[in-house]
């Protein structure tokens, strides 16, 4: 489970006053980075934020943990974001099939994938790549999207995932690597591969 | 339409040895395809062990799968690292729902 989440709600279930402020803005933060990582914009994001969290005010003492409380508000805070109004200009609606994520065309004719020159520090840092990873969450279809952004993003278990969407752990699993390899081959159309001479010491 | 695993388990190896050494053509040989399926959990570390030690077996010799492997563990890497949006402060209504909520005795 995401930590942050999970002491937040420890802190407001304990009911300490010095710790408030910060357990609130923990779990604002939180909640409206989920719901701008799912929808993709800042009204659904605050939309998500305030009907979640004043969900959480009228349900906080009906969980006997912080552990289940969370579980339970990453859900209110999912179903929010189904609802949202504003359908995200991405969002295509569709099942990912494994085959078509097969490393594509371009990359089997010119001898298979290859490793990257990018780190995983550059392109969070390179703006413009950053933007193409972020085009690439947004782009998946929402039960792919949700799935991942709950793993990678939120750091939940495979079975919090599972929980949280209603689904089987197998399904969750599966869901996660489409959704990662969807991603994967959209960033492999902007990254330069390693060349040859220096592979193995990339 | 139903969703299916498509590969769920790494299969046993069979035929004659080192055939994973022999230059293949990726995405269209089946042990590729297979591996390609449990990279995911390989990475998380939820692949038993049997499946694990198959599929580090089938990297050693194919260059594209461990390169397939090498971006996709890069990919995962950046999602975790991507920077927490701009926040707004809470709106004064959750402020006090959830003020009441945590002091009320």
């Amino acid at each position: 489970m995401n930590t942050q989440v999970e002491q937040a709600l420890e802190i407001l279930k304990s009911g300490d006053p010095q710790a408030f402020e910060q357990a609130l803005a923990a779990l604002q933060s939180a909640v409206y980075s989920f719901g701008m990582r799912v929808c993709g914009n800042r009204e659904d994001a605050e939309d998500t934020a305030q009907e979640t969290l004043l969900r959480l005010a009228r349900q906080l003492r009906d969980f006997p943990d912080a552990r289940a409380l969370a579980v339970w508000l990453y859900k209110v805070a999912k179903t929010q974001c189904l609802m949202s109004r504003r359908k995200s200009k991405f969002a295509p609606a569709h099942l990912l099939s494994l085959e078509a994520l097969l490393p594509n065309h371009e990359e089997r004719s010119s001898g298979g994938p290859k490793s990257w020159e990018i780190t995983p520090e550059e392109i969070v840092l390179r703006g413009e790549i950053r933007d193409k990873l972020e085009e690439a969450i947004l782009a998946l279809p929402k039960p792919y999207r949700l799935v991942l952004i709950l793993r990678d993003m939120e750091q939940l278990e495979t079975r919090e995932v599972a929980e949280v969407m209603g689904i089987s752990e197998d399904t969750a699993k599966m869901r996660l690597h489409r959704a990662r390899v969807s991603v994967r081959n959209a960033l492999a159309k902007y990254v330069q591969p390693v060349d040859p001479r220096k592979e193995g010491h990339a | 339409m139903p969703e299916r695993r498509s590969h769920p388990r790494v299969p046993r190896r069979r035929g004659k040895r080192g055939v994973a050494a022999r230059s293949h053509g990726h995405a269209t040989d089946p042990r590729c395809r297979r591996i390609f399926a449990a990279l995911s959990e390989y990475l998380d570390g939820e692949l038993p062990a049997p499946d694990c030690r198959e599929l580090e077996r089938h990297l050693k010799g194919c260059k594209p799968c461990l390169a397939f492997l090498a971006t996709l563990k890069k990919t995962i890497q950046a999602c975790q690292d991507l920077p927490v949006p701009k926040v707004p402060p809470p709106s004064s209504r959750v402020c006090a729902a959830l003020r009441q909520a945590a002091f009320r005795r």
